[in-house]
């Protein structure tokens, strides 16, 4: 037998069941005693502090955190001691208690998601804990709330810049300040500031499918706001174009080859972007602009003539452009057919999509 | 402390270098009686840290021959103080350095932190992270940027710092480079992170240069090749750098970048380098309940049955089962040495090199970006020149052939040296006085790049050349048979810029020697907490 003569390593470590059990045990009571104790309705902080242990221990048990829920809005509606004083530039002590509490549950929380920074429930209770600060108190409170939340994300993008839950959440923060200062007035827009973020997010970490999509989405608005003229228009959309080749010196990078796409199909016709950047191409400077961009792209085959993306872009806009100027000869089917011909070579796994490819595009 | 007289002994560790301290950690949790000894005052051997005043005594040590025959030719440079001018910069008090023999990176991907976790000492350590690696281009040299290596020239444009891509990132950002040459490096970056598993792609090339090799596979021209030759550490120059060799050692570094955070891959701890670790590991041996004197030393003699008679020179002599050290250190024959200077200064057995610590004036801060959001701030910087970038003495012009220079940079927080101040550890094949000008062309060279007003100045330095036996030494013949079983001879330390994981094998190998061949390999360095074993603090280092 193998372990037989082997001498034996100081601790050598042996998984402690008993230890495992009891942990298991402590679980199971804590969570019947939370459970009863909802269902008679004693809504209490202490009880609270039972769900923070629960969920401190399994955020993933997404009816506690409906519990903990119902317990704050019940405390929210309870009246504060009346010993309490209140001074003239501080909130009345009901709001101030609720102020309070939110704050409270907000910091503590921020543990919790730094650990498991992937868990739904724990953004989506954040996100309710905000709504209700909205309702119940003065909108000055809530915006510092806001933005604290943006500080919070800005960090968890730090430590894991591709937490698409991160990002989503982000676009949330900045919605929210973005309504909340309307109410308060002046509305102040926050596309400038979001659109570098995304330029330093990018340069941190090129593979980043969130943060390109987030440009893709911020730039049509940030030219709106900039009430940018078409010259304007032009010069973000050669920027772009620039930016993503340099982005693409890595052809096997996917998510700069869809943020060149979405570049593309705003110079494409009758796509579902259209318009969004320039607004007053011809067909004559379309057709440059593919040419263009297609030149480039033909350039990367000579260092990387393995890459099936650069053939499947090759193919994918060749269409678009036959589509814009039939008749040139620009592109010929010969060498679509050599694209395609490449693209089943490098990838036979997906010979059912390149099959379908061929028919598409009639070759 | 008592008389060592006639005491009996399972294993003499002769020297403190990081071979013996660590192999004195490695035995710390056996039954086996340890005697550590050095015939220094400080820890560490050739991996030792100086105050100035300590680097004095070792200087003058070896210039009578007194130190280990490694190190040679050793000076020391201390520009006088203008006191006139109180505002000049000047050196600080001596203990408020600590500089090092051995200022080694170690790459995450090392097995050394691994094997300091588990044998749960690492806590005792601090480290500080290596960030940018730099390749310096002479104001004289043609300053290329284009991929073809066509370029202006001219005396008006300014020696430089260029910044070494280590990721698709900083591709991507260095505006140096033109696309088709980013592309290039882009697919270089892909090939080398699995290598390994690409074997038709450099495998016939193996031991071929690696410009070579980086021209015809990758299209990647002379011209802008020395960020990755920067990366092997090697002071060859780059036409007998094998394409194997560097490889392995770009790949290490890569795969070693964000290991512990982002944007850096490579560590040194902190106080002087290996110093620390040697002391720790020391340490860890005493605390374990074996005994850790320190005396005096000499010479071996042969003994009867399992174990043997050594002579300490104020001590007596003991009995041991075991002694081990350095060849030279324990008297057994002397170190193969090739001729210094000139031709044959690079062989294929010893390594030497040319080297020089200095305290600079000023805190260097341009040469330690921030490498990422959230990573700690570096405190270590590597700087290369490349054949082609310094003038040689005697020369106003560039030199195409001379041997490259390296520089560490170690900033303040590496508590090496006070604030406001840094300290530069130069390399260079290049051996005697040319292979000095070299390192002092390199420095003024960094100095005038970081652009500061004023320029800094070198306020101390120390120069020596150091050279390493080949790895596998044998004990020569001059002890009775029974006892050369029993004598283990570790390699003295070469002058490398990086940690080399061989040390560990040199340890492995004394280990299993000592321990018996039936001692399971899985042990080696794996301790538990000490917390949990009767009473022992491990806070507790009033011992030895």
């Amino acid at each position: 037998m193998a372990s037989h003569g082997v001498p034996r390593v100081a601790g050598s470590g042996s998984r402690d069941t008993a230890k495992e059990q009891k942990k298991i045990q402590e679980y199971q009571s804590l969570v019947e005693l939370v459970n009863a104790k909802i269902s008679e309705r004693e809504y209490t902080i202490e009880v609270l502090a039972l769900t923070t242990k629960l969920l401190s221990k399994n955020p993933e048990y997404y009816t506690i955190w409906n519990h903990r829920r119902l317990i704050l809005q019940h405390q929210f509606t309870e009246e504060p001691s009346t010993s309490e004083t209140t001074e003239d530039n501080q909130l009345p002590p009901k709001q101030q208690r609720i102020l309070d509490l939110i704050s409270d549950d907000l910091r503590l929380l921020v543990g919790l998601l730094i650990e498991f920074p992937k868990c739904y429930w724990i953004w989506n209770y954040r996100r309710w804990l905000l709504e209700e600060a909205e309702q119940r108190l003065p909108t000055a409170v809530a915006v510092s709330f806001w933005q604290k939340e943006l500080g919070l994300v800005s960090k968890m993008l730090a430590r894991d810049e591709r937490n698409f839950h991160g990002w989503s959440y982000r676009r949330t923060v900045v919605a929210s300040l973005e309504r909340l200062s309307e109410k308060s007035g002046a509305r102040v827009s926050m596309v400038e500031d979001e659109f570098a973020y995304t330029t330093k997010m990018i340069y941190s970490g090129l593979k980043n499918f969130s943060a390109w999509h987030n440009r893709s989405k911020l730039i049509p608005r940030l030219l709106d706001e900039r009430k940018a003229d078409n010259v304007a228009r032009r010069k973000m959309l050669d920027e772009e174009l620039e930016l993503i080749q340099t982005a693409l010196t890595d052809p096997f990078n996917q998510s700069a080859w869809d943020y060149h796409a979405f570049l593309m199909g705003t110079i494409s016709p009758n796509s579902s972007v259209e318009t969004v950047i320039v607004r007053d191409f011809t067909n004559h400077d379309r057709v440059i602009y593919f040419e263009r961009e297609m030149d480039r792209i033909k350039e990367m085959l000579q260092v990387d003539e393995d890459c099936k993306f650069i053939y499947l872009a090759l193919l994918q806009y060749a269409a678009t452009y036959l589509d814009i100027e039939g008749g040139n000869k620009y592109v010929t089917t010969r060498e679509m057919r050599d694209w395609l011909a490449k693209l089943r070579e490098l990838d036979t796994l997906r010979r059912g999509r390149w099959d379908d490819l061929e028919s598409k595009l009639h070759l | 402390m008592d008389s060592l007289e006639g005491t009996l002994w399972d294993v003499v560790l002769y020297g403190t270098g990081i071979r013996q301290s660590l192999l004195a950690l490695a035995l710390s949790r056996s039954d086996k009686k340890i005697l550590h000894i050095d015939s220094h005052q400080w820890y560490g051997g050739a991996e030792a840290a100086f105050s100035l005043q300590e680097a004095k005594t070792w200087v003058e040590g070896i210039q009578h021959e007194l130190e280990h025959p490694q190190f040679k030719k050793a000076s020391l440079h201390h520009p006088e103080r203008d006191d006139s001018q109180t505002d000049a910069p000047k050196l600080s008090y001596p203990r408020a350095y600590s500089l090092a023999l051995a200022p080694q990176l170690i790459y995450a991907r090392s097995d050394l932190l691994r094997l300091l976790v588990s044998s749960k000492v690492e806590k005792q350590l601090e480290f500080v992270a290596i960030g940018s690696w730099w390749v310096y281009q002479s104001a004289l040299a043609p300053q290329g940027s284009s991929d073809d290596g066509t370029a202006d020239g001219g005396e008006s444009s300014r020696s430089s710092l260029l910044r070494v891509p280590s990721s698709r990132e900083d591709v991507f950002a260095d505006t140096t480079l033109d696309l088709n040459g980013r592309r290039k490096l882009m697919k270089f970056l892909r090939f080398i992170a699995r290598f390994e598993d690409e074997p038709d792609t450099w495998q016939q090339h193996a031991s071929k240069p690696f410009p070579e090799f980086l021209e015809q596979q990758f299209g990647i021209p002379v011209a802008i090749q020395s960020p990755l030759i920067a990366l092997t550490l090697s002071l060859k120059p780059p036409s007998e750098i094998t394409t194997e060799f560097a490889l392995s050692k770009i790949a290490t570094h890569l795969r070693s970048i964000g290991v512990f955070g982002r944007g850096f891959g490579a560590v040194i701890p902190k106080w002087g380098g290996l110093s620390e670790i040697a002391q720790v590991a020391c340490r860890a041996c005493a605390v374990g309940g074996d005994n850790g004197a320190y005396a005096a030393e000499e010479e071996s003699q042969d003994g009867a049955d399992s174990s043997f008679k050594i002579k300490l020179s104020s001590d007596g002599r003991v009995s041991t089962r075991w002694l081990v050290g350095d060849v030279e250190d324990l008297g057994l024959g002397s170190m193969k040495e090739t001729s210094i200077g000139g031709g044959d200064s690079r062989s294929d057995t010893a390594i030497i090199a040319s080297r020089s610590v200095t305290v600079v004036s000023s805190p260097l801060g341009s040469l330690f970006p921030p490498v990422a959001e959230g990573s700690p701030p570096p405190a270590g910087a590597v700087v290369f020149f490349p054949s082609g970038s310094l003038c040689t003495a005697g020369s106003e012009e560039i030199s195409q052939n001379h041997s490259p220079v390296y520089i560490q940079v170690h900033s303040n927080d590496t508590g090496e040296c006070p604030k406001g101040q840094s300290v530069l550890y130069t390399f260079t094949a290049e051996l005697g006085p040319p292979g000095l000008q070299l390192l002092t062309n390199a420095m003024t060279g960094l100095l005038a790049a970081v652009e500061e007003d004023p320029t800094p100045i070198a306020l101390w330095q120390m120069q020596y050349e150091q050279s390493s036996q080949w790895a596998d030494a044998d004990p020569p013949h001059t002890l009775h048979a029974v006892n050369n079983d029993r004598i283990i001879c570790l390699p003295s330390s070469s002058p490398d810029l990086s940690f080399d994981d061989a040390i560990i094998e040199n340890v492995r190998d004394a280990w299993k020697r000592i321990m018996g061949d039936e001692v399971d390999d899985a042990s080696f360095m794996v301790f538990e907490d000490r917390e949990e074993m009767a009473g022992i603090d491990e806070d507790d280092d009033d011992l030895g």
